[in-house]
């Protein structure tokens, strides 16, 4: 097989910027292989796809230094219009990918720029959406699709255009379990037909599945490449480097580790369920299915019969009747458009309920104002810059005690003991427009926690952020629980649910089909499928292995119910 | 190692940034009329919070930015004043020229968007009234021509406007050019030591 | 099947969706020509009502129509303030004269109310064409006209984008009256400095989406062929020729009939004049 790219010590940096983001990469990808690329937010995962498809040095300021080759030409000596053709380039987030206002104009956008003869465009275009799936989407509006759907057709349209290599920066992070698997189903096909495909991924257990190699992009180096097996099989290494392995690796590390066992890591579910059997795996814990009961007097929030209906007719909540207790930390998981953030939305006032009623504090919230309610119920959303509105750090933190009317040295006060406790402090006078996506994530956080609500709840608090600074919010959320606070987050991320949440609330077009504690609603996978969820990785483990009555929920919990060797 | 100092081709900065911007202001034209409905003059806030927008983007993307605030004026009011020559010709055309009149004596007077210093502030400070009061006269006349205002309207009309214009460009134009303008700068949109 | 517009959805069968861009284009030109040419109170009137009825013909829905007829009632409220107070047109009786020389005659009224049926027609007129546009109206209506597609692409986006900032606009507006702000409180100044700081939000927040968009394009080889080509083929139907043509007459006939025949200048067709 011949190389389908050659980076030779590639360096870049932004025209901004006093660091360089590429630092001497070298790499060689080979025609038809599936390389992944991961590494913690900010190691140039992105930059690096940039300068592939050419707009690294075509399009973006800064200083460049080395080479990329694709196909035996440097990309600095192509015109950019010659290497979309070659290398084609899927973006995290679809919707600001869309020009048109249907799939098959969207798919047909680019032979068009192209110009690409119609006779020729109407096979390409047909060709492209049966080969992802979308066929029957083709006079859809495309913002109006599921977000794995939206990714399909944004993936269609650079397919269309026959390039031999696929480059896809994290293109599931904003999916659900389903969409996700959505993706990856799709990118095994592409495989098959012989594409190079280039994937930058969080989520090592479906990459391990398909990849023929990984590289560890850090600061701006590589600084692991190999195979999926001997990258991921490194586990005290990789999670050095803030990556999560597959949780059956890590299963498999710890109890290889505590047995003596010196062996090959399984690295997907099903290696791993002939590993463990190999292995002479039993369980010695099983659990007995009891359903979760709060009783812990009065619920801070209630939903009676609460039913919403957009002015568009959508159903979005029907006749939910839930409560919320004080101390709980819950995670509402489902589906994309299944209802999550409309209920949400009604707890803190945003959204009041066209039938039945919502009571917060033991107050209907149709009687209270919003900022009412925002005096005690905090709610951060997903994407931090729709949060942060002030100039400076400090402004924005500040701003909501000036609201509350409270005087100058309580609101500095205040201000600086968040910041600290959300490790900006120090940040007071910089700009929010300049801090990094995980720190503007931090900021937003810290804005409605200054206000000390009672209870907290986080719209898809890990988005977009690498394990160390997804770890570094779920424990600040783990702390404001055990101050005795309410916390409800919604997530599409299993592992952080089955790792931090008490009780799972499980949605699905607008009804609740599930509520109970974790290993409860995991032990159900009939009921979850229903939701288009799938439980964690190692749940998924215990379930083949022994069986629903086996619901581990972290990679240390199963550690300690299996024994080997016997 | 090589410096790469880009330029977006025309047809991007068209596409992007009158385009994405217009979609901008036309928001911020379209809330404003809802949100700050002025006695006697309905939508006359519709021309002057998105003026705040424009000036902007015209001292960052020349002719682009002030397209930016034609497209956006033109459909933002759309909704309340139909998508109609009047709207065209009026507000929105005021729109175009009005910046670009600002963004002339940045370039005559080496003024940077930054606004670092005291006379990139003084010439900021100078040259918006006077570009909102000549946006204000051609405005004011195209209504007039419509029929849809009197002569006598037209003196009282120039006077707010200036007045208006000038107010929301201040208040939020002043913050978007201290906040982002360093960010901006490093875009390959980003227009520099030219008009248009 | 509904069509999906900028703006709202269309029945997929309606005759304005099924349109040729060309003819499309030419009634949103000529509708604002007309209502702009006649300065007669009854054909303006009657071009008012004909625009209005054909919402209904033509199965359009009228996107909240009593928003538009408060929207209509503001605007003619200050097209009276203007003439009341402003300006001097003689007629049959004087009502009222002013200090300042300006006076309220029986012609002032009439003219002021020709004035808001002239601004209620091109609002009429062209709410109906844009409720009925896609993107692909514009790009391909371009084309008929020769226009370069970066000028279809840009008009597009800004529409599409619309939406979409409406959406970002009314996030930062909750997430500031959750951390306590009131919008509905203080002068016009001070709203005005609230929403200062949603606004600047939105910049930031399209800044950073611009680049986005900018790759997305340029990784869509946006711009690449000298010569563009078009994936769906509108050929023009003899009913969008017969169409345009009866427009572009219609549009001269007014212009013949107000500036050498006199019939729709004010107070023009009148029964009591």
């Amino acid at each position: 097989m011949g190389e389908a790219v050659r980076i030779r010590d590639l360096w870049w940096r932004y025209g901004l910027g006093q660091d360089w983001t590429l630092k001497g990469v070298d790499l060689t990808v080979r025609e038809g292989e599936f390389l992944v690329i991961v590494g913690p937010s900010g190691a140039g995962k992105s930059t690096l796809c940039l300068a592939l498809c050419g707009l690294i040095p075509h399009f973006l300021r800064g200083y460049y230094r080395g080479e990329v080759i694709i196909n035996g030409r440097d990309t600095r000596k192509m015109r950019l219009s010659e290497i979309t053709k070659i290398v084609g380039i899927v973006f995290q987030d679809p919707d600001t990918q869309f020009v048109t206002m249907s799939v098959e104009d969207e798919v047909a956008f680019p032979l068009e720029n192209h110009g690409v003869p119609r006779e020729e465009m109407i096979k390409r275009v047909r060709k492209a959406m049966e080969s992802t799936k979308i066929l029957d989407l083709r006079d859809k509006y495309p913002h109006e699709l599921s977000g794995g759907q939206k990714q399909r057709v944004a993936i269609a349209s650079i397919l269309a255009l026959e390039p031999e290599i696929l480059v896809l920066d994290e293109p599931t992070s904003d999916l659900d379990p389903v969409g996700k698997a959505e993706i990856f189903s799709m990118l095994a096909e592409l495989k098959k037909s012989g594409r190079t495909i280039i994937l930058v991924e969080h989520n090592m257990e479906e990459a391990a599945k398909y990849a023929d190699r990984i590289v560890l992009l850090r600061e701006g180096k590589i600084t692991v490449d190999g195979s999926p097996r001997k990258v991921l099989g490194d586990v005290e290494k990789i999670k050095s480097m803030g990556i999560y392995p597959p949780q059956v690796t890590e299963l498999a590390h710890l109890l290889s580790r505590s047995n003596g066992v010196n062996s090959e890591l399984p690295i997907t579910l099903e290696e791993a369920v002939d590993w463990l059997r190999e292995m002479g795996a039993r369980a010695v814990k099983v659990f007995d299915g009891e359903h979760y009961v709060r009783n812990a007097g009065d619920p801070v929030i209630s939903f009676n019969n609460a039913s919403f209906v957009y002015p568009d007719g959508t159903l979005a909540l029907n006749s939910i009747n839930i409560d919320f207790y004080r101390g709980e930390f819950v995670a509402i998981i489902g589906q994309n458009g299944s209802g999550k953030t409309t209920l949400v939305k009604h707890i803190v006032g945003l959204l009041k309920p066209t039938r039945g009623e919502v009571r917060v504090f033991g107050k209907k919230t149709t009687e209270m104002s919003i900022k009412e309610i925002a005096t005690r119920i905090g709610y951060i959303y997903q994407n931090p810059d729709h949060q942060l509105f002030c100039q400076t750090v400090y402004e924005e933190c500040a701003y909501g005690l000036r609201m509350l009317g409270l005087g100058e040295s309580e609101i500095k006060k205040r201000v600086g003991d968040i910041l600290e406790k959300v490790g900006l402090g120090g940040l007071e006078s910089v700009e929010t427009f300049l801090l990094s996506k995980g720190q503007r994530q931090r900021l937003a956080i810290a804005s409605v926690l200054v206000m000390d609500p009672e209870v907290v709840i986080v719209d898809e608090p890990t988005t977009g952020q690498d394990m160390a600074q997804s770890l570094s919010i779920m424990n600040l959320l783990k702390s404001l629980h055990g101050e005795g606070r309410t916390v409800i987050i919604v997530t599409h991320n299993m592992r952080l649910v089955s790792e931090y949440a008490e009780r799972v609330v499980v949605m699905k077009a607008g009804n609740i089909i599930l509520d109970g504690e974790p290993r409860w609603v995991f032990s159900q996978p009939a009921r979850l499928k229903e939701a288009l969820i799938t439980p964690p990785q190692i749940t998924q483990l215990g379930h083949v292995l022994v069986g629903e009555q086996f619901s581990p929920l972290t990679v240390y919990e199963a550690a300690s119910m299996i024994r080997l060797g016997e | 190692m090589s410096e790469v100092v880009t330029q977006a081709s025309i047809k991007m900065k068209l596409a992007i940034i009158s385009g994405i911007f217009g979609g901008v202001c036309a928001t911020a034209a379209l809330f404003s009329i809802i949100i700050i409905p002025l006695p006697g003059i309905p939508g006359g806030s519709g021309f002057w919070i998105p003026a705040a927008l424009y000036f902007a983007l015209t001292l960052w993307f020349g002719l682009y930015g002030a397209l930016a605030g034609h497209i956006g004026t033109f459909i933002g009011m759309g909704p309340f004043f139909g998508w109609t020559f009047q709207v065209w010709a009026d507000g929105a055309l005021g729109d175009f020229m009005a910046p670009l009149i600002c963004r002339a004596f940045f370039l005559l007077f080496k003024a940077d968007p930054e606004l670092k210093t005291r006379r990139d502030y003084a010439v900021w400070l100078v040259s918006v009234p006077i570009a909102t009061c000549l946006a204000a006269m051609w405005i004011h006349f195209v209504n007039y021509s419509f029929g849809t205002i009197t002569f006598g309207a037209w003196v009282w009309g120039v006077i707010a406007y200036t007045i208006g214009d000038s107010l929301a460009v201040f208040t939020i134009g002043t913050i978007l050019l201290r906040v982002a303008t360093k960010w901006v700068k490093t875009s390959p949109f980003y227009v520099t030591g030219r008009l248009l | 099947m509904s069509q999906r517009t900028f703006f709202t959805y269309v029945a997929g069968d309606s005759p304005l969706v099924r349109l040729h861009p060309l003819p499309k284009v030419t009634l949103l030109l000529s509708v604002n020509l007309v209502a702009l040419i006649i300065e007669a109170p009854i054909p303006l009137l009657l071009l008012t009502i004909m625009l209005a009825l054909s919402f209904k013909l033509l199965r359009v829905p009228l996107i909240g129509l009593k928003k538009f007829v408060i929207v209509v009632l503001i605007a003619s409220q200050a097209v009276l303030i203007s003439y009341l107070l402003g300006s001097s047109i003689p007629g049959s009786q004087v009502y009222y004269t002013y200090p300042w020389g300006a006076y309220v005659s029986d012609m002032t009224l009439l003219y002021a109310a020709t004035m808001i049926m002239r601004y209620t027609s091109m609002l009429l007129g062209s709410t109906l064409i844009l409720a009925t546009t896609t993107s692909r109206d514009i790009v391909y209506g371009a084309a008929a006209f020769r226009l370069p597609h970066t000028i279809a692409l840009m008009m597009s986006l800004a529409f599409r984008t619309t939406t979409i900032f409406v959406e970002d606009f009314i996030r930062v507006r909750d997430a500031m009256i959750l951390r306590g702000a009131n919008f509905s409180e203080g002068s016009i100044l001070e709203r005005a400095r609230k929403y200062a700081n949603v606004f600047t939000s939105m910049i930031v927040i399209a800044l950073r989406r611009i680049m986005e968009i900018a790759y997305a394009l340029q990784a869509k080889g946006f711009g690449a062929a000298p010569k563009r080509t078009y994936y769906r083929e509108y050929k023009l139907r003899i009913s969008d020729v017969v169409i345009t043509l009866t427009l572009i007459a219609g549009v001269l006939c007014a212009y013949v009939l107000r500036y050498y025949v006199g019939f729709l200048a004010f107070p023009g067709w009148l029964p009591s004049v």
